[in-house]
């Protein structure tokens, strides 16, 4: 209790931070009954204990919850005591002393007044929708009542967190103070406020900005809704359901209002699409961190390769703080290589990612030359040289004969299998695959594929320059393609498949598109290059190539794409022709490759994302992945699978196993054995066992 | 003549006796029947058929009027409210029906069903629209605003929809401005031979100053090259509004959605009224009228609401077969001008040549007064198989959320 009958109602939840958990929820209805009931308590000051206000909800509580009514069991004691509280008469002020987002923002919102200590690393808002929620506890009631349905729908639908200034500007929050007079100033309002009452129960109270019933109202509705499906088709249910609420909840009164938004969080909550996004974007990327070994000591990193990916690793390792000798083919194109690096450096200045004396250290950690002898004092080397067999075998001999024995060395190949490469060595357990995705520097996944060779030594060297480098990581069994390309090339196999059959390019497009893919696979073969794509279809038709290759017609229809001078979008000429810059149309397309039958739009979509889940399946079976945790992770940060889906595994648990297994079948019938469905997960249909439990 | 029963069904013969229509104004604050209001328009087109067949004297059982946008001055029910404020009996109730652009069809349909029934002996179908007033959607409703409907219904605006069947239909823009010009240049035809004279009614206020004598949209002399050079109507909302990409979700094998359809070959925003009196023979005979045309079949379909507008040929066909017909026994079509893809769409999917279909022009060149165009076009129909000493004819429109409806008439003589 402060001074003049003022409560202070302090948060502080297990953890570094404040999370809003069932048990807290309870805890805090208790205390607000307690306040409310103190004939002392003349007014409240909610606050927290934590050097943050509250963080949000409790995601493994949440995740947990999979029916509405368990969700409701979560969340109704907080809305309920939310709502006690800003009509229990007494005047409420939040004291945000640092980030309120999500549930804890919905908790300032139960106050009357917002007063944030004003410090630049403090955030505000409701950021749910980017694991595919929505605010549950009256967030998208609370805040378009206090700043209007068009501001509080940009700030709901793109989860954007704003900092204290814009807060205030916004009206999230309705002072600042020096972190230090936070209390004070916040007990004082209290203590002057008398009766407090929140505008919305107030008679007569008038919703700022449109009206969801005016004529404007029902067309800024409708844009928002062409916008949302603009970009995510109809993959994207936490922004129907806000749009929703904010629609019928705002022409309501608050109790209602409320009562449509519960029922939305209820279903999203309790959906396999916010699980999916959960798992995929929360939890694997914690699974896919790597594990650093501090006994090991890494200073240098030889990198072999002067090109995009060499470049892009040199300088994420001279990010990481090593210092990089880069080997290329001679001293000009050392100093070219050298130039591109700089080059990233002042991309990442410019962005405000990277200071420039940042830059200028890092640059200044990276020695550039021909001469493989600066390999002699390095750590670890990373080649990633032309990808081809020999070229490759060539320049391991090289990096073997310069380095000390015990060096690990690295290939970066995107499905060269590594134990092939190892056979040039000597001592082929110092192999190990380091799959970069480009550009380097900025793409978090690094596939680790490890041969039954590859030493633990290698290994921990491997994970812990990975760790240096921020990344997240999946690790794979030796195979032809890995996991990554392998499930990439059954995509894009499977698309040139459909063109040789005569589908146009645009149905596979928009077929994937509307799924949730930012491309479809025939954009992608576009932007690949054919001729490089045709390389790619041959090389993994090779021994043992996978059985997503069986039956295809990938390299049929490229080849004969490349022989009518077609080889994608640089050369304006592809699938598709590049008149004004923008794809459209290629008529010789329909004449190169007739309708050979009708293959009807469903059987297109299912193809192109059953053939994906097949050959994760089998990736499974045979070893190559052993966790759909991080293989889920690694399909939708490495090639853009859609998270809704969770990854082509957490796809198969959202469709259902069953019906999963009936549509492959149905598929194998009429495309061929490459739709043949693996026994495990026949088995997985019969026990309705799932990939993912939560 | 028979009692007016048809032996084989047990059904009464439901008749059309005459009807009358207003001019179209232009849809705009400066067109000529902006100041008046829905009800005044709509009281209007009642008088004017009232005097014509004197109905309001002879106990009709209700009348019913099309509506598509029923809100705020065109809300509630005004077909009532038309009656009282034309000062007619009290006795005589009324009905509103709405079904978008098919309002007023469905007003005859429903008129046409309950004097089939034996419910009625004698009805005023009619319909009315001022779309200067109450713009197009102005009711509301889920379509549109509401995101979890508008993801089931894959919500597209009329004008997207329109586009969306010329690409997959490969209507060009020179095609759909063809058929425009076509349009304008049937209507004015008809206005200088007199084919509307007999149905149009000048409108006068309640000073007795005419306003309007004649239709206000139509734009004589228009050739295709003057179309052309008219701006999309609907690339904004396709390119930067998101749904060229909304319609490729539901039509994959759309590249490019495109956008052909302007001001100038849609239909025209306008205001205007229509009734007709629908019956039995026997209480026209009480009113000293004689049966123009009796009322064969009516249907309605749905489809796609996306694609939305390729309803009239579905519509059309499943009439023909409840009146036992084929389309060959058909000699004239009125197709509603929502958009030329519309017509040339119904063209593609009948094979029926364009001489049989729209001979007046339509919505394009003298508008589309949405609650009243279905009347409209079973009253130019009547006065064209008459005037041309034809039997039977097809009115159907396209609707909204993918609907389409359909009646069949045949010319009575005698």
């Amino acid at each position: 209790m402060l001074e003049g009958g003022i409560a202070l109602l302090t948060i502080d939840t297990g953890g570094a931070v404040n999370t809003l958990s069932g048990a807290f929820n309870a805890a805090f209805a208790q205390a607000v009954e307690t306040v409310l009931a103190d004939e002392a308590v003349k007014g409240i000051v909610l606050t927290s204990a934590k050097d943050d206000f509250a963080a949000g909800g409790d995601l493994d509580e949440l995740r947990a919850a999979m029916t509405p009514a368990a969700v409701a069991a979560i969340v109704d004691p907080f809305t309920a005591a939310l709502r006690r509280l800003e009509t229990g008469g007494k005047p409420v002020v939040a004291a945000l002393n640092g980030t309120a987002l999500g549930g804890g923002y919905e908790l300032a919102m139960g106050a009357h007044r917002r007063i944030a200590a004003d410090r630049p690393d403090a955030r505000f808002g409701q950021p749910e929708i980017g694991l595919g929620l929505m605010p549950g506890a009256g967030g998208t009631q609370r805040l378009p009542r206090m700043i209007g349905l068009e501001k509080a729908a940009e700030l709901l639908l793109t989860g954007r967190p704003l900092d204290a200034k814009a807060a205030l500007e916004a009206g999230l929050v309705d002072e600042l103070v020096p972190a230090e007079a936070l209390i004070e100033r916040a007990a004082d309002w209290a203590r002057g406020a008398g009766a407090a009452q929140q505008p919305w129960d107030r008679k007569g109270y008038v919703l700022p900005g449109l009206d969801p019933n005016s004529q404007k109202g029902r067309m800024w509705f409708t844009g928002a809704w062409a916008k949302m499906r603009q970009k995510a088709a109809g993959t994207d249910a936490a922004a129907t359901a806000i749009l929703y609420a904010l629609h019928h909840g705002l022409e309501r009164r608050i109790d209602p209002a409320l009562a449509i938004e519960r029922r939305q969080f209820l279903a999203l909550a309790s959906g396999a699409e916010a699980k999916n996004r959960i798992r995929t974007l929360f939890y694997a990327p914690r699974a896919a961190r790597p594990k650093a070994d501090p006994g090991m000591t890494i200073n240098v990193i030889g990198v072999v390769g002067g090109g995009t990916m060499g470049n892009g690793i040199a300088f994420a390792a001279a990010q990481a703080g090593y210092r990089v000798a880069l080997i290329d083919l001679d001293a000009d194109k050392a100093a070219e290589s050298l130039g591109r690096i700089g080059a990233i450096a002042e991309r990442q200045v410019k962005r405000g990612r990277m200071r420039q004396e940042a830059a200028d250290a890092l640059m200044g950690r990276i020695a550039a030359g021909a001469d493989y002898n600066a390999l002699g004092s390095v750590d670890f080397v990373i080649e990633a040289v032309f990808e081809r067999t020999d070229v490759k075998h060539d320049v391991l001999r090289r990096i073997e004969a310069a380095t000390g024995a015990e060096v690990p060395i690295a290939s970066n190949t995107s499905t060269l299998p590594i134990g092939g490469l190892a056979s040039a060595l000597k001592d082929p357990s110092r192999m190990i695959g380091m799959h970069f995705f480009a550009p380097v520097e900025v793409m978090k996944l690094l596939e680790i594929i490890h041969t039954d060779r590859t030493s633990d030594g290698v290994k921990r060297a491997a994970q812990t320059i990975a760790a240096a480098l921020r990344k997240q990581v999946i690790v794979v069994n030796d195979g032809l393609g890995f996991f990554t390309s392998r499930i990439v090339t059954s995509m894009s196999s499977e698309g040139m498949t459909l063109v040789a059959e005569g589908v146009p390019a645009q149905v596979i497009d928009n077929v994937m598109t509307r799924n949730g893919f930012a491309i479809g696979a025939a954009t992608l073969a576009e932007l690949t290059k054919l001729p490089l794509l045709r390389d790619i279809m041959v090389s993994m038709t090779g021994p043992g190539a996978p059985v997503c290759m069986t039956g295809s017609r990938g390299a049929e229809a490229l080849d004969r794409l490349i022989a009518a001078g077609r080889e994608g979008k640089l050369a304006g000429k592809g699938l598709y022709d590049y008149a004004e810059g923008a794809p459209g149309v290629w008529p010789g397309l329909a004449e190169l490759f007739p309708a050979e039958r009708a293959v009807p739009v469903e059987d297109v979509e299912a193809r192109l994302f059953c053939t994906q889940s097949l050959e994760a399946v089998r990736a499974l079976e045979d070893g190559t992945v052993t966790d759909p945790l991080t293989a889920d992770m690694a399909a939708v940060t490495g090639w853009g699978y859609p998270v809704h889906f969770g990854g082509p595994f957490g796809y198969i648990d959202t469709v259902g196993a069953a019906a999963f297994v009936a549509r492959c079948d149905a598929l194998a019938e009429r495309y061929g054995a490459r739709f043949a469905v693996p026994e495990r997960l026949r088995a997985m249909a019969a026990s309705g066992e799932r990939f993912h439990a939560l | 003549m028979g009692p007016g029963r048809q032996e084989e069904t047990g059904l009464t013969e439901a008749f059309i006796f005459d009807a009358v229509r207003t001019p179209r104004g232009k849809g705009r604050p400066d067109g000529a029947l902006h100041v008046l209001s829905p009800v005044e328009l709509a009281a209007f087109a009642l008088t004017a058929l009232d005097k014509r067949t004197g109905f309001s004297q002879a106990a009709p059982d209700d009348v019913i009027f099309g509506v598509g946008d029923g809100v705020n001055d065109q809300g509630a029910n005004m077909a009532r409210s038309a009656v009282l404020l034309a000062g007619m009996p009290e006795s005589i109730p009324g009905l509103t029906v709405s079904r978008f652009c098919a309002s007023g069809l469905d007003a005859v349909n429903a008129a046409a069903g309950r004097v089939m029934a034996g419910q009625a002996d004698l009805i005023v179908a009619g319909g009315v629209e001022m779309m200067s007033l109450i713009p197009i959607a102005g009711t509301g409703g889920p379509n549109g605003s509401d995101a979890a409907f508008n993801n089931a219904a894959h919500h597209t605006p009329l004008g997207m929809a329109a586009d969306l069947l010329a690409t997959v239909s490969g209507h060009s823009r020179a095609d759909v401005d063809a058929y425009a010009a076509e349009s304008q240049a049937r209507a004015a035809r008809a206005w200088d031979e007199g084919r509307f004279d007999r149905s149009v009614v000048p409108v006068a206020d309640n000073t007795g100053t005419v306003l309007l004598e004649r239709d206000e949209h139509i734009r004589r002399g228009t050739t295709a090259a003057d179309l052309g050079r008219l701006p999309p109507a609907f690339a904004g909302m396709g390119e930067k509004g998101g749904f060229d990409a909304v319609v490729r979700q539901r039509y994959p094998q759309v590249m490019e959605v495109a956008h052909v359809h302007t001001a100038g070959n849609s239909s025209g925003i306008v205001d205007a009224a229509a009734a007709m009196l629908i019956g039995t023979r026997e209480a026209g005979e009480r009113l000293g009228l004689t049966p123009r045309a009796r009322i064969r079949s009516f249907a309605t379909t749905a489809m796609d609401p996306c694609l939305m507008l390729a309803s009239p040929a579905d519509a059309t066909a499943q009439a023909l077969a409840r009146a036992g017909m084929a389309q060959g026994d058909v000699d004239l079509f009125e197709v509603n001008e929502a958009f030329a893809s519309v017509v040339l769409h119904f063209m593609e999917r009948t094979g029926l040549d364009f001489e049989r279909i729209n001979v007046n022009g339509g919505g394009i060149s003298m508008g589309h007064p949405i609650g009243a165009t279905g009347v409209i076009l079973v009253n130019t129909l009547l006065d064209e198989l008459e005037r041309t000493g034809q039997g039977t004819g097809v009115a159907t429109l396209c609707v909204g959320l993918g609907m389409g409806v359909a009646t069949t008439i045949e010319r009575v003589q005698g």
